[in-house]
């Protein structure tokens, strides 16, 4: 159980804020065929924070991580990440912006299949300029912080999903970036399988000046989350504390 | 970067080979028509190459290409000899004729006729050591040891061969290079070939000069056509003369350009669209990488590392069928039926046309990589 899940920790409006969001919109398409994604969000993550965002899909919840991660623009609104206002940024600059201070773990994984477990894992440090073998020493680390050391020369098709989950935590974390974000993480994973990679997730990538989003729709867990954030029609509804969330959704905790 | 790039080409192996082989047969067929085009047209010019020495070469007027010689009148030598300017000057003839061989068959051969006394405009190489004044052996004749072995039946020094009814005597074998008309050539006097070839009303085909040192060798020819009426070319101008007359009159460039276009479209076809299609199957994982920090010029960087290294390996691999393909028929053919080589110029216009290719073939690739929304990650 997530020992941070608790109302007292989640307010935490001690701790500086690591995303956000007023007022932010998106649309896709034109004329008739224009549909509103984000219609108004306005949300804060704060530092040492593990906020999901949940919600019916289509309600926008990827296109709200897309925006936060800086790799969708929105239409209006404002979106700041540790302080960077996000629309201020453009191009190469966006794009290094990320490099440096996002992780990314996604729901098909997207591991390189040309590439070995170590060798993905080591990707944003190689996008970063690292040396190889000094890349490569690190992804050894971070894949035996997952349990993984014994199978870092294997391809991703000759991992479980599960593994291949945490290859791609791996990846998401072995930069130290302040913000890690997640598309529903655990969606291709058995239920004993996603709380392993979730609480493996929480353990290494939660800290005092870095915070996790992760987007899903598995309410097995939520009970790592320090906060959940109910989205629909393109808004934040409202935003509880896992254990709200649950006894509102007739969960036992 | 370029790590990563080569071991996502290197894993896909079916698109790798594919790509290779894409740019191995643009290669191949571009270095291979481009080879045969240049040996052919070298060989148009081919009697120019076989005379060597002189500087000028005099010929009756009009004359529209090297094998379209009017034999003129012998007293033009003298009257090239007086121009200002010329060293010397010295009479060459030339004429086919069927040659009996001494199984009966007929042969038709080049036959070429040196000055008597000067020699001049003998083969550019002489075999087994011999020299030309081996041409002043009663009835003797230097012929070119690959035709000799394919259409002289192995006719060696010492054997003799018959030319109008004279007899003809082998004194040494040359080497020449290739014909158009793909006719051996044998090598005489001027005087014994006026006499054994079938008789016409005149006889010297051409009138070569060699120009005092210093002196210009356009300004000479100008000087030998007004001063007697005759056309009057340098060797590169004679030649290059025959070579424009061929590429204009004839089909030849039509037909080897419309074949090397076409490889070049082939070959551009198959590498861009597996190099795309390459690109297109990974652009989810080049959107990964895009939205963890890559940017555009590092993904360009990427696709053009694997266009040089797939390029550069399918132009190692083409340039490797062509030059076995050329060994091949070296080895297999007969010297009047080769009509090209194997040669480093064309290897590196191949090359720079190749990398064209490539470019234009990753251009596709490029601009899909760019337009790339990173977004496509969460789809």
């Amino acid at each position: 159980m997530n020992p941070l899940a608790t109302e007292e920790s989640s307010a935490g409006s001690a701790l500086p804020i690591a995303v956000a969001c007023r007022n932010v919109e998106k649309s896709f398409g034109q004329g008739n065929a224009r549909t509103r994604a984000l219609n108004g969000v306005d949300m804060e993550v704060r530092c040492g924070e593990m906020l999901m965002l949940v919600g019916p899909s289509g309600c926008g919840k990827t296109t709200l991580l897309s925006v936060i991660a800086g790799i969708l623009d929105s239409d209006s609104g404002r979106v700041e990440l540790f302080n960077q206002v996000m629309g201020d940024l453009r191009g190469a600059a966006k794009t290094r912006f990320r490099g440096r201070n996002i992780g990314f773990a996604f729901q098909q994984f997207n591991l390189l299949p040309q590439l070995t477990a170590q060798e993905n894992a080591a990707i944003p440090l190689f996008i970063l300029g690292w040396p190889r073998r000094k890349a490569l020493a690190r992804a050894t680390e971070y894949l035996d912080k997952l349990g993984l050391a014994d199978r870092r020369n294997n391809f991703p098709r000759q991992l479980s999903g599960g593994q291949q989950q945490r290859v791609a935590f791996a990846r998401a974390l072995i930069h130290e970036p302040r913000l890690v974000v997640c598309d529903e993480p655990t969606s291709a994973l058995d239920g004993r399988t996603g709380e392993q990679v979730i609480s493996a997730l929480r353990s290494l990538a939660v800290g005092a000046d870095r915070a996790v989003i992760v987007v899903t729709h598995d309410t097995r867990i939520f009970h790592f989350a320090d906060r959940i954030a109910q989205m629909d029609d393109g808004r934040v509804l409202s935003t509880h504390t896992a254990r709200e969330m649950l006894a509102k959704e007739g969960h036992k905790i | 970067m370029n790590f990563v790039a080569l071991k996502m080409l290197v894993g896909d192996r079916v698109k790798y080979i594919g790509i290779i082989v894409g740019v191995a047969i643009a290669t191949f067929l571009i270095s291979q028509q481009l080879n045969i085009f240049i040996g052919l047209m070298g060989s148009t010019y081919g009697l120019v190459t076989n005379i060597s020495t002189p500087d000028i070469w005099v010929t009756n007027r009009p004359m529209q290409d090297v094998d379209d010689l009017r034999p003129m009148s012998g007293n033009e030598l003298y009257r090239v000899k007086a121009v200002r300017g010329v060293l010397w000057a010295t009479r060459l003839f030339r004429q086919t004729v069927q040659v009996r061989l001494n199984s009966g068959k007929f042969q038709t051969c080049m036959l070429l006729g040196l000055g008597d006394q000067s020699l001049v405009g003998g083969p550019p190489e002489l075999l087994d050591g011999i020299t030309l004044s081996a041409l002043r052996i009663s009835h003797g004749v230097i012929v070119d040891a690959a035709y000799a072995r394919d259409k002289l039946q192995n006719i060696a020094p010492g054997q003799s061969m018959q030319i109008n009814g004279h007899r003809a005597l082998v004194v040494g074998w040359c080497r020449t290079a290739l014909s158009f008309q793909g006719l051996p050539i044998v090598y005489t006097t001027y005087s014994r070939a006026a006499n054994w070839a079938p008789a016409q009303r005149h006889q010297l085909a051409v009138v070569l000069v060699k120009a005092r040192q210093g002196v210009n060798l356009h300004a000479l020819c100008r000087r030998i056509e007004a001063r007697t009426g005759l056309e009057a070319y340098t060797r590169h101008g004679i030649a290059s003369k025959t070579f424009w007359y061929y590429m204009k009159s004839t089909g030849i460039p039509i037909n080897f350009g419309i074949t090397i276009t076409l490889g070049a479209l082939v070959g551009m076809a198959i590498a861009a669209q597996t190099l795309y299609q390459f690109t297109h199957d990974n652009l989810r994982y080049l959107g990964t990488l895009k939205a963890m920090g890559a940017t555009d010029g590092t993904l360009a960087r990427m696709v053009l590392a694997q266009a040089f290294l797939t390029g550069a390996l399918g132009f190692g691999v083409g340039m490797g069928m062509s030059g076995g393909s050329f060994m091949l028929i070296m080895h297999f053919t007969p010297v009047s039926q080769r009509l090209g080589a194997f040669l480093p110029q064309v290897m590196i216009g191949t090359g720079l046309g190749m990398v064209v290719i490539v470019m234009a073939a990753s251009l596709f690739s490029l601009v899909s990589v760019i337009r790339l929304e990173p977004a496509v990650v969460f789809r």
